[in-house]
């Protein structure tokens, strides 16, 4: 039964994501739903299981994608990190997801404009740059109370 | 003395190290079972997706629509009375390629690449989404006759090119993707030039060099250079042409002709 929660989870992530939506993008800006889905459950679940959970989303996305699977390897990381350092933190878990999502946003777009501009010798203008940095930080925020009650279920059943 | 050593639980980094280990095989190895297994995951995934996009039309995009009867009423007249334009255009335009390759022939010319004459309609049901919004999924596969690097177009312009197919579903890799790069043309000036994605709104025309002419309002259009492309599909428009002293080519941004974040269909060229 806990299985199929996942499943449907993973699907229901991955189709919203790749079909509903790219049809909200703004200013070419789409929320990465699966980053956040990430970033919550790392905080909420176990080490293992939250590795896990990250490197099945992520590959989805990248099958969704071009060829190359970095989506994964980016995300692992992250997941990997916050795993890591969450047993420091004394607080509220939602805050803590939030605070994650703030600061780890940026980074992740960040990342993607560096290789634009330094592999793929694109020229990215600063306006550009900023507008999908706050944008897409922004959009990224408004998926958090959404997704975090969804998953913090999932977590506290693994506990 | 007792030494105080601060308690911390031991972590384990081999599962995460595994698993970026085994991502970064499968980006750099292209394995043909890597490829089978993403058609059958696009091909499982595809009732999810048609679904999912046919749920969006009715529920929202149909909606939407009903409430602008009148002016769905007015485009679909302005729409017929176009089309009966354009096959009036057609015949000519027919002719006039009829010359054109009797004279290239006398001429010892190749032919260039140029529609086949047919089009078909399919549906967008997923892109790609953050960060690299560069992807379409269409709804046609394999089982279709769709082949890789076929040509997809819109009313308006050039989209991109299949870049992967499964069986009842393909991937469009859009002409906003940084990863491409298409042959084009300035219609007025015919400087020659590579049209890269940047942006679902900017494109970038480059390698115009000193002595081109292009300005903005200029129309870019496929080259005939390009053995993917037929010759004279709209891809955008000029807005601006730029160069510092100390450059060697011309920077050139382009509007694209189709507004690439807001397709729900396209036309594969045959």
């Amino acid at each position: 039964m806990r299985g199929l929660k996942y499943l449907v989870l993973v699907l229901g992530i991955l189709i919203a994501q790749h079909v509903i939506l790219p049809r909200l993008s703004f200013l070419g800006v789409t929320p990465d739903l699966v980053l956040v889905a990430v970033i919550i459950y790392s905080v909420l679940g176990q080490e293992t299981p939250a590795t896990v959970f990250a490197a099945v989303l992520a590959f989805g996305q990248d099958l969704y994608a071009r060829g190359g699977y970095w989506n994964m390897v980016l995300k692992i990381l992250i997941s990997a990190v916050i795993s890591n350092f969450k047993a420091e933190f004394m607080g509220d878990e939602y805050a803590l997801a939030a605070l994650l999502v703030m600061v780890i946003s940026p980074l992740y777009l960040l990342a993607e404009l560096l290789v634009m501009t330094l592999l793929l010798d694109r020229q990215v203008s600063l306006a550009y740059a900023a507008i999908k940095l706050v944008a897409g930080t922004i959009y990224n925020l408004l998926l958090v109370p959404l997704l975090f009650p969804l998953l913090k279920e999932l977590a506290n059943a693994d506990r | 003395m007792t030494r105080y050593r601060p308690f911390r639980q031991k972590r384990s980094y081999g599962l995460a190290a595994a698993l970026i280990i085994l991502a970064l095989g499968l980006t750099y190895l292209s394995l043909p079972r890597v490829q089978t297994a993403r058609s059958l995951f696009s091909a499982a995934l595809y009732p999810f997706q048609y679904s999912a996009s046919a749920v969006w039309h009715f529920g929202v995009g149909l909606p939407g629509e009903l409430l602008n009867l009148r002016r769905l009423a007015a485009e679909n007249t302005g729409l017929k009375e176009r089309v009966a334009r354009q096959e009036a255009q057609l015949g000519v335009l027919a002719e006039l390629q009829g010359e054109n390759d009797r004279l290239r022939d006398e001429l010892g010319l190749v032919r260039s690449a140029r529609f086949g004459g047919k089009l078909l309609a399919v549906p967008v049901v997923g892109r790609s989404g953050s960060p690299w919004p560069g992807v379409l999924e269409i709804g046609r596969g394999r089982r279709s006759g769709v082949r890789v690097n076929m040509p997809v177009v819109a009313q308006a312009g050039l989209v991109g090119r299949v870049s992967e197919v499964a069986e009842l579903s393909a991937k469009v890799l859009l002409i906003s993707d940084p990863l491409s790069a298409v042959a084009a043309v300035d219609q007025r000036s015919r400087d020659l030039g590579v049209i890269e994605g940047y942006s679902p709104d900017t494109l970038y025309l480059r390698y115009i060099g000193t002595g081109g002419d292009v300005q903005a309002g200029d129309r870019i259009v496929t080259a005939a250079v390009s053995s993917i492309f037929p010759a004279g599909i709209p891809l955008g428009t000029v807005t601006s042409a730029t160069k510092a002293d100390a450059d060697l080519f011309y920077r050139i941004a382009v509007k694209p002709a189709v507004e690439l974040g807001r397709l729900d269909t396209v036309f594969l060229v045959f």
